[in-house]
């Protein structure tokens, strides 16, 4: 069931994500070829400049979008009149959650791929991926590190798998506030609303703790003096071990808006 | 009125205003279907926040092989009762049960729904939405929602956004309708046509519901429904104010179940 509610999700939300991803990577190959004659004639000034306007609106919207788009099905689909049909079929409430979640998620990772492919075709000429490389390489042997020593790895990793986990909960926080925000019948946006801005409060001042109990340990003081060669020091350096506390905090907050969402669309389910 | 004339054992008690109705079919699966209601309310109640009792202290035990009208004003808490047989509300007190299940996946395997509003997303076309209910529903049969679609002159291919108000709502009916299901609710499925499609969506229901299943229709325009039911309920101010079977009401009053209404919400 969940296959069929994200078959039916991805079409939904394909018939504008494509679109888009077809004119952004268009507006870069014209770009590229403006950028290629320019040089011998000025007089394509203003087509790209128009251009390159139109390709950062496109490059924002491919972002903005996932999060408008995963908002508006949630609210639409699972809570408004849609929801009439949703929530009669035979399906946990779960299921639900995950089908917008993961069709969220997928998008948010297209558009990345989407976004660095055009800037790799206006920015590519030969030899940039090595150049790119050796920037990089540079750069950690400057500091003392290189991509032999495991707590690199562990590192990178740490901090690759906090990003996800802020994406998921960027999603899931949206989600709980508009399962909670349904309650205010007759006034169900600004519930919604009012609930986000609760749950961010809350997970703010959670935060802040956190980092006062970090600022309190000589992890902290490592990690202000910005010494990026003490990564090299161990896998449960001050710099891993801090995207990894982190990241348990995001993965703790998803579940928490999980476990409400679910609730909420499973026992206080209210159409209107 | 039922469709094989084969009635299984029936039951609607509410509230102990008439004397309970029951009739042993000689159908195997009658015993087990008296054994557990089609749909059971107990002492259910429903107050949406800050307001009244939307439905109060509904007690209700419905079996199978019944077409029964849900009738009140508008108001009186019809709507509010069908979505919390479709657990789109939550009771406040009480409980509502089909064949023994609180409202969950199960009961949504039985129950075919036609809400009184257009839940059709507007991105899909008419073939695309049925074989969405192909995907979901196991009991859906998609060659009956095909024939009744050409019987109707509703092209398969067309957009939903494209069609008007009144051929979604007959989409809506066909997709309800091609269901196989034990229970169905139809929430006003005549209030906004005119007379002539009146008499094509009643025929639609009666032609096509699964022989055996009980359906529940809620109206306020009871003269065009009177001649199908078998039994009515009357709710008012969410309680239910009579029950029973259509023939004996209309015997003890000596008046129409059109009349009876008429008489009794008469402002």
């Amino acid at each position: 069931m969940l296959r069929k509610l994200l078959k039916y999700e991805l079409l939904s939300t394909g018939r504008i994500f494509l679109p888009l991803y077809l004119a952004l990577l268009g507006v870069s190959v014209i770009l590229k070829a403006f950028m290629l004659i320019e040089k011998s004639a000025r007089i394509y000034i203003v087509p790209q400049v128009l251009l390159t306007v139109l390709y950062i609106i496109l490059v924002i919207a491919s972002f903005a979008l996932v999060y408008i788009f995963s908002c508006m099905r949630f609210y639409k689909n699972l809570l408004g009149d849609e929801g009439y049909l949703m929530h009669t079929l035979p399906v946990k409430p779960y299921k639900h959650i995950f089908a917008k979640l993961f069709a969220s998620i997928l998008w948010l990772i297209a558009s990345f791929i989407i976004a660095a492919a055009s800037v790799i075709i206006l920015a590519y000429q030969k030899g940039l991926f090595e150049y790119i490389f050796k920037m990089i390489n540079n750069l950690m042997a400057a500091v003392g590190l290189s991509w032999s020593q495991p707590s690199v790895v562990w590192t990178t990793v740490a901090m690759v798998a906090l990003s996800v986990a802020s994406c998921i909960n960027g999603f899931m926080m949206l989600y709980a506030s508009m399962a909670v925000g349904q309650l205010l019948r007759g006034h169900r946006i600004i519930g919604s609303i009012l609930a986000y801005f609760g749950f961010y409060t809350a997970s703010q001042i959670i935060s802040l703790v956190m980092l006062f109990v970090i600022s309190r340990t000589g992890m902290w003081r490592t990690l202000e003096e910005g010494n990026l060669g003490i990564i090299g020091t161990g896998a449960w350096n001050p710099f891993s071990a801090f995207f990894t506390i982190v990241t348990v905090l995001y993965i703790v907050y998803l579940i928490l808006y999980f476990i409400i969402t679910n609730y909420m669309l499973s026992r206080k389910l209210s159409l209107e | 009125m039922s469709q094989n004339g084969n009635y299984d054992a029936h039951e609607i008690k509410a509230d102990e205003l008439l004397p309970v109705a029951q009739q042993e079919g000689d159908d195997g699966n009658a015993a087990a279907a008296a054994a557990v209601p089609l749909l059971e309310c107990r002492r259910l109640t429903k107050r949406y926040t800050g307001g009244r009792d939307a439905l109060s202290d509904i007690n209700l035990k419905i079996y199978g092989n019944r077409i029964i009208g849900l009738l009140g004003p508008n108001g009186s808490g019809k709507t509010t009762f069908i979505k919390l047989i479709c657990g789109l509300l939550m009771p406040t007190s009480g409980e509502v049960l089909v064949c023994g299940m609180r409202p969950g996946v199960e009961s949504k395997h039985l129950v075919s729904y036609l809400p009184d509003r257009i839940y059709l997303n507007e991105w899909m076309r008419v073939h695309r939405l049925i074989s969405f209910f192909e995907d979901f529903y196991d009991n859906f049969a998609p060659d009956k929602a095909y024939s009744m679609l050409e019987r109707l002159g509703i092209d398969p291919d067309a957009k939903l956004k494209n069609l008007s108000k009144g051929t979604k709502e007959k989409v809506q009916l066909i997709l309800t309708m091609s269901r196989r299901a034990s229970l169905y609710l139809l929430d006003e499925p005549i209030g906004g046509v005119d007379p002539a499609s009146r008499d094509f969506i009643l025929g639609t229901i009666l032609s096509n519901y699964n022989p055996g299943a009980t359906v529940i229709i809620s109206t306020h325009i009871i003269s065009d429904v009177e001649r199908i039911l078998d039994d009515v309920i009357f709710l008012s101010n969410g309680k239910i104010m009579l029950a029973g079977a259509a023939d004996e009401i209309r015997e003890k009053n000596g008046k129409s179940i059109d009349e009876l209404f008429r008489e009794v919400f008469k402002c």
